[in-house]
């Protein structure tokens, strides 16, 4: 039996299942996340806009709040999101599939 | 065209997307087990889902990876025992963030003894599916 590791591929090869208008968009990737942080725990998140890059920041930091997945394994894996009912699963990896570069910054000390 | 198996004269072909340890089991015969789905359950009612479609099981399969798919063929037979039984035909539910192509069959727990009966019985058998 062939062994399907490949999430970042799957993902990859069908925008039409992961943004409504059928081709990735910045706005909806946003939104994906925002959304999550939320979901997530926190209170308070903002983005900002500048050039090309979007700046995501919130009180809680939700890439450390996964109990089995590291934060860069959450940019690599289909990640269930439970908290948000059946079937859903976390945003990072739309990230890794569809954006063009991203880096991601803990706040000293936290 | 579909990605998933068509209806023909000897049943439907469905596919189960599970990582790749419980798909080798259930390729051995591992029957299905009430505690086991009620224990391995990520989000809403546990039940064991067979997708119409080969790409959305490999969804589910990739959300447990290393994961494998399996095809599973249920005789006409075996799926109106199985409806008799409780099970059910619907879209996808989508998820937050994921949508889906195609329908599932949800099989409840009270539907895993009849499941496992017809498949002893050779009205269900079990291949990879990759």
């Amino acid at each position: 039996m062939q062994v399907v590791e490949d999430a970042v591929g799957y993902v990859r090869k069908r925008p039409e299942r992961f943004f409504s208008m059928g081709v990735p968009e910045p706005l909806a990737l946003v939104t994906h996340i925002v959304s999550e942080t939320f979901i997530l725990g926190a209170s308070e998140t903002c983005a900002v806009h500048r050039g090309h890059w979007w700046i995501i920041r919130s009180d809680v930091d939700w890439l450390k709040t996964h109990p089995d997945y590291t934060p860069e394994e959450l940019f690599l894996r289909i990640v269930a999101l439970p908290q948000a009912g059946p079937n859903s699963m976390r945003a990072e990896i739309l990230l890794t599939a569809f954006a063009q570069k991203g880096s991601t910054f803990e706040r000293p000390g936290g | 065209m579909s990605s998933g198996a068509l209806p023909n004269n000897e049943g439907l072909t469905v596919f189960h997307g599970t990582d790749i340890e419980s798909a080798r089991r259930l390729l051995q015969g591992e029957p299905l087990n009430r505690e086991k789905a009620a224990a391995q359950k990520i989000a809403g009612p546990p039940g064991f889902f067979l997708a119409i479609e080969v790409d959305d099981a490999m969804f589910f399969a990739l959300r447990r990876a290393p994961g494998g798919i399996l095809a599973f063929r249920l005789s006409w037979y075996a799926i109106e025992q199985l409806q008799l039984a409780g099970m059910v035909r619907r879209q996808i539910p989508p998820g937050k963030t994921m949508r889906f192509i195609g329908e599932e069959l949800v099989l409840v727990l009270e539907a895993f003894e009849v499941f496992n009966r017809l498949r002893e019985m050779g009205e269900i058998s079990v291949t990879p599916a990759l």
